[in-house]
């Protein structure tokens, strides 16, 4: 109980110090570009409860969550099928090594000239960008899993689709879980990106149109919003993780040696 | 083979602390990928003893590789053929992609010319110099604060917070405060891809085993010698995965600064070159950049994986797992 406090204060005292450092600091601050914290907050308090949540973050969230999921589906399906198919994955490695190369803000101006800027080409963009590491981490996934395990299977007559449902997906779930923990940061980015050049509403729009009425408080504001955000998710998919792969780490330790 | 992959499924979930996660699925791709490579040479020679047998696998292996690159053309081509059958027959919203024949042309016209060259430098530029900083910086500060447990915990909620901002989202406040420079670029990417080095150097310094530590100890080894003998390669493959992971994300930022701040450089180029076109042949330039960027990304990332090869050779996911 008394490790459970100490260990508590270690992990809070520097976010606290940093608050009151900020909250202080900047409390006299009559700098154009960083405004008093004080003020950020107050801002935040009158745009984000709950205007702009409902005419920017609100679009945001279900625009991540749409592309998110396609390209979620999309990456686990594809990447268990490659992971499955060998001669197919090594045929289309070089293809996918070098689509994954491109840097994917660059498709940016594709994406506009043939989708428009308008809601649909950004969830396409964000499918885009969950698709890759969900794929990736699913090919290795479904390599991980153990070869004597179908060895066994074939030895029992497993039928294709047994096969698949009792060792080839809960093999690489874990995975495929960690790939999509990995694609949230970078579906975020995509939503803010895409959100900066096109239609308006969400918080990416938000900060460029705060930015470009100089209304500075304001964009400290978004930026604080998508701390939150991110930070949300963030957590939210760790406790998930947690909970679905915790059979998985009690399976590390034994094969660590431990008796657990 | 078994035991590489639960050890490396162990090295993806023993790290639960974030963008470091990312540096597994990357490293199992490659060390799988050693792994079936050293399989395939090693089979005929352990196989017999005999030189015949071994003579048939090899002629087997090489048939294989024959198929295999094969497939892998076969593949590139059907993949231009869907782009040209798209690009002649969809039409998008603001008009229809270029084919590949336009797109080579237009490439082999922009690589005669000097703008081409000083974008890609310029973009080279940025990225090199955000690298550097953030890995001169947030190393050696990511190593402190991992061998210490205390400074782990402190530090662990506040990078967590501020690593979720996307960089991209404090474009629009460095471009006021900066303006359209390599400045604004530079400092871009280190607020990218710094946070990244450092809980990367975190995650590594806690690679070094205790035992390790205390054998150097009674060994009363100096400093000097303990650093090399012990820290350095222990913590080095892990750094130089998580270089690769931040190699892609600053020129990510790079370009993304370019195209959304007007920087000069490859990213400035893409967005003029949309801005003129207004029929498929004039986008072919777009395409152009795009497939530029693209070589690009893959040139630094096979320079990076050659680096790893060659400074952590001993590593087990460059020899190929076997233990």
């Amino acid at each position: 109980m008394k490790q459970r406090l100490l260990a508590a204060a270690w992990y809070s005292w520097l976010p606290v110090v940093a608050f009151l450092i900020l909250w202080f600091g900047t409390a006299n601050s009559h700098s154009f570009y960083f405004p008093s914290f004080q003020s950020i907050l107050s801002d935040f308090r009158k745009l984000w409860l709950f205007d702009h949540t409902r005419s920017d973050l609100w679009p945001s969230v279900v625009r991540l969550a749409n592309g998110y999921a396609r390209g979620l589906v999309g990456g686990a399906l594809i990447g268990i099928l490659l992971g499955s198919v060998r001669r197919l994955e090594e045929w289309t490695r070089p293809l996918l090594e070098f689509i994954r190369a491109i840097p994917g803000i660059a498709l940016l101006p594709i994406a506009m000239i043939f989708l428009g800027t308008g809601n649909q080409m950004k969830v396409d963009m964000i499918a885009y960008a969950t698709f890759f590491p969900v794929m990736l981490n699913a090919i290795s996934g479904v390599r991980g899993v153990e070869p004597l395990l179908y060895d066994a299977a074939r030895s029992y007559r497993l039928s294709r689709w047994e096969k698949f449902a009792r060792l080839t997906l809960p093999g690489s779930a874990p995975q495929i879980v960690t790939g999509a923990r990995i694609a949230v940061p970078l579906a975020v980015v995509v939503m803010v990106a895409t959100e900066m050049v096109g239609t308006p509403g969400g918080v990416g729009y938000f900060i460029i149109e705060s930015q470009q009425s100089f209304d500075l408080t304001g964009m400290w504001t978004g930026l604080l919003v998508l701390g939150l955000l991110g930070y949300f998710f963030n957590t939210v998919f760790l406790l998930l993780e947690n909970w679905a792969l915790s059979w998985q780490r009690a399976m590390e330790a034994l094969a660590k040696g431990g008796t657990r | 083979m078994v035991d590489m992959s639960v050890r490396d499924r162990i090295g993806v979930h023993a790290n639960s602390e974030g963008a470091a996660a990312i540096q597994p699925s990357t490293e199992v791709r490659a060390s799988n990928r050693a792994a079936s490579d050293t399989v395939r040479v090693q089979a005929p020679a352990g196989a017999s003893a005999a030189a015949q047998p071994s003579r048939a696998a090899a002629r087997i292996g090489h048939r294989e590789r024959i198929s295999r690159i094969t497939g892998q053309v076969v593949v590139i081509v059907l993949a231009i053929a869907a782009w040209a059958w798209f690009a002649s027959t969809q039409t998008g919203r603001n008009g229809s992609i270029p084919n590949p024949l336009d797109t080579a042309r237009a490439l082999r016209h922009l690589v005669a010319t000097g703008v081409y060259w000083s974008a890609l430098g310029q973009t080279m530029t940025g990225y090199a110099i955000g690298l550097a900083i953030s890995c001169v910086v947030g190393v050696p500060i990511g190593l402190a604060i991992g061998f210490w447990r205390r400074a782990r915990q402190s530090a662990r909620v506040l990078l967590d917070f501020v690593r979720t901002i996307p960089a991209i989202a404090i474009i629009p406040l460095v471009l006021l405060k900066l303006g359209p420079t390599r400045r604004t670029e530079v400092v871009l990417v280190i607020i990218a891809v710094l946070p990244l080095m450092l809980v990367q150097a975190i995650y590594a310094a806690k690679e070094v085993e205790g035992g390790h530590r205390e054998v150097a100890r009674s060994c009363r080894l100096a400093r000097v010698e303990r650093f090399r003998v012990v820290y350095a390669p222990s913590v080095l493959p892990s750094l130089l995965t998580g270089l690769r992971v931040a190699s892609t994300g600053a020129l990510l930022v790079a370009i993304a600064a370019e195209l959304l701040a007007a920087v000069p450089g490859l990213g400035q180029q893409l967005t003029l070159a949309q801005q003129a076109s207004h029929s498929p042949q004039q986008s072919a330039p777009v395409f152009a950049y795009v497939i530029t960027s693209g070589v690009l990304g893959l040139l630094l990332n096979g320079a990076i994986i050659q680096l790893r090869k060659r400074a952590v050779w001993w590593h087990a996911s460059v020899r190929g797992g076997r233990r």
